[in-house]
């Protein structure tokens, strides 16, 4: 018997080896690459480069080969998109998060939670199509309206989009965090003659921050590597803007386009997209690593 | 007991969760200025009778309650009562000690500042004072009021979350249990403190130490399967009881 479980022990520690080998192979893979882009493409111009033009000439003497790898308006691109973003999920996420917590009685959460859990599975995909189908012109009607010009690609559609994605992750997360906060201490808060909303502020609140916290840095995390819905929604176009009703790109859209299609595997273009790639790991991992060290670090302290 | 020396009273109180009910026309009157003990087994329906006499039930959904709690001959569960105002009347500490994640002096000043009880800092400084000073507490944290209030030890946490009730200087402390979580060192310190502090306050206590509530309270309540067995004064209670179930509970025959 001991012999049988030191196989089954041998082999769930494989299972769990092979994904941690796997996740070090792909940065690896990113990583070799990236560093023969920044062979050709000095790491310099390409972190603080305001032009993006990655086209890259078929034939040696055709206009403009040389291709221009500034990679800022991506940078800001995704940013802009994903503040948007945030700016929708956080006080909806944390706002719902709180209600479901503390206000809703029993039965309103058994059939909201499940609703709200759906959300977080509808592809990305269908959230692109509503993006591009419903929302964009509905937006577009609402701008002309008051005078405004909105692209149909612009940066306010596709982070609105966004943000009702992150929707439930937040909330989620940050319902879980509240539920962790002690009974004894909602108790102790009530039996002081506080109200419900003096107890969310005062006392539920702070004693989940660190959850609330890491919730959104994932939400954060989540937006920064979104792809489906920038793809269908947002521009190809890198500008530098801080306009949300313009069109701008993001790292993840032109990883996408610079991929698509028949590559060479060796022409600077191409590579580039390792380079993104490798630059967006790099923030999903600090954010990742940021929310998971905050929750770690501060959530003994109630007990 | 005459009427003037009562300071709550339940009057034909039925309670119930959902279907099942936890207390049966309850009938009790509660001291001023004396130690009243809660007694029984556990599920016997004490620690719902202590939530009823500051309303601390009103949170559960399916709670039911029918009959009447008078605290100084007002029935608080009349519609109009402010349930926050009728909590600083009636503090609670419980069973766990469970003070805020927060400094010991905010533990103290949390009651205070929601009550808005007082106009300056020098005014709240005082009160959380004369509050931990009362608690027994001052002379072992005044050097270290912005420790977080998690980092004392359990007893003193529990003194912690008396002088956090007493802060807003109600009439009557409900205590659910206050010293099952504690050394009996930790607990004589609080017995003691309890003594001290019915000269002021008025207070309820519910224990499963025979020994505590001979000890500290000065009237006793049976209670079992919802309903008071007998109540009285806990020397005649303790000494000679009426019924045969209350002097087996007492003997530890049952519970």
């Amino acid at each position: 018997m001991a012999r049988f479980d030191k196989i089954i022990k041998g082999y769930f520690f494989l299972c769990a080896a092979f994904s941690v080998l796997i996740t070090v192979l792909i940065v690896f893979s990113v990583l070799f690459e990236s560093v023969r882009f920044f062979n050709i493409v000095p790491v310099w111009d390409f972190l603080f480069g305001t032009q993006w033009s990655p086209q890259t000439a078929m034939r040696a003497d055709q206009a403009g080969s040389s291709g221009s790898f500034g990679a800022v308006p991506l940078f800001m691109g995704t940013v802009l998109i994903t503040f948007i973003a945030m700016c929708i999920a956080a006080p909806v996420g944390l706002f719902s998060a709180i209600y479901l917590s503390e206000y809703a009685p029993k039965k309103t959460v058994n059939s909201i939670k499940p609703i709200l859990e759906m959300l977080a599975g509808v592809p990305t995909v269908v959230y692109g199509y509503f993006a591009v189908i419903t929302f964009s012109p509905f937006l577009r009607g609402v701008g002309d309206f008051f005078g405004l010009s909105i692209a149909s690609e612009s940066a306010m559609v596709t982070g609105i989009v966004m943000g009702i994605m992150i929707i439930p992750y937040v909330m989620s997360l940050s319902n879980d965090a509240m539920n962790a906060v002690p009974q004894s201490l909602k108790d102790a808060s009530t039996g002081m003659g506080a109200t419900r909303s003096e107890t969310v502020r005062l006392v539920v609140i702070p004693a989940a921050l660190p959850g609330i916290i890491s919730a959104m840095l994932l939400g954060i995390s989540r937006g920064i590597g979104e792809t489906m819905i920038v793809v269908m929604a947002a521009g190809l176009a890198a500008k530098l803007t801080a306009n949300p009703f313009e069109a701008v790109t993001t790292v993840t859209v032109q990883i996408v386009t610079l991929l698509v299609g028949d590559q060479e595997f060796d022409s600077a273009k191409t590579l580039a997209a390792f380079a993104l790639g490798l630059t967006l790991f790099f923030f999903t991992l600090v954010l990742n690593v940021a929310a998971l060290f905050i929750s770690r670090k501060y959530r003994e302290q109630y007990d | 007991m005459k009427n003037k020396d009562i300071r709550m009273q339940a009057k034909g109180l039925n309670v119930s969760y959902g279907d099942k009910q936890a207390l049966f026309d309850v009938n009790l009157e509660i001291a001023k200025n004396k130690v009243t003990a809660l007694i029984g087994p556990s599920g016997c329906g004490k620690s719902t009778f202590l939530r009823c006499l500051n309303r601390m039930n009103d949170v559960v959904d399916s709670c039911k309650i029918d009959g009447i709690v008078q605290l100084d001959g007002f029935n608080i569960y009349k519609k109009k009562v402010d349930v926050v105002l009728l909590r600083q009347k009636i503090g609670m500490v419980f069973q766990k000690p469970n003070p805020f994640p927060k400094s010991i002096y905010e533990n103290v000043a949390y009651g205070p500042k929601i009550h808005g009880l007082t106009n300056s800092r020098e005014e709240l400084d005082k009160l959380v004072k004369k509050s931990l000073n009362r608690a027994g507490l001052w002379e072992e944290v005044k050097d270290r009021l912005e420790d977080p209030g998690t980092s004392l030890s359990g007893g003193q946490q529990q003194r912690l979350c008396i002088a956090r009730a007493i802060a807003v200087t109600p009439e009557v402390i409900l205590m659910d249990e206050p010293c099952s979580a504690l050394d009996p060192i930790a607990t004589k310190i609080i017995e003691e403190l309890i003594d001290d502090l019915k000269k002021k306050f008025t207070i309820v206590i519910i224990t499963h130490s025979m020994q505590q509530a001979a000890r500290v309270s000065d009237y006793t309540a049976f209670f079992h399967l919802g309903k008071i067995i007998e109540s009285g004064e806990t020397k005649q209670m303790f000494s000679n009881p009426r019924l045969k179930r209350t002097q087996d509970y007492i003997a530890g025959k049952f519970g």
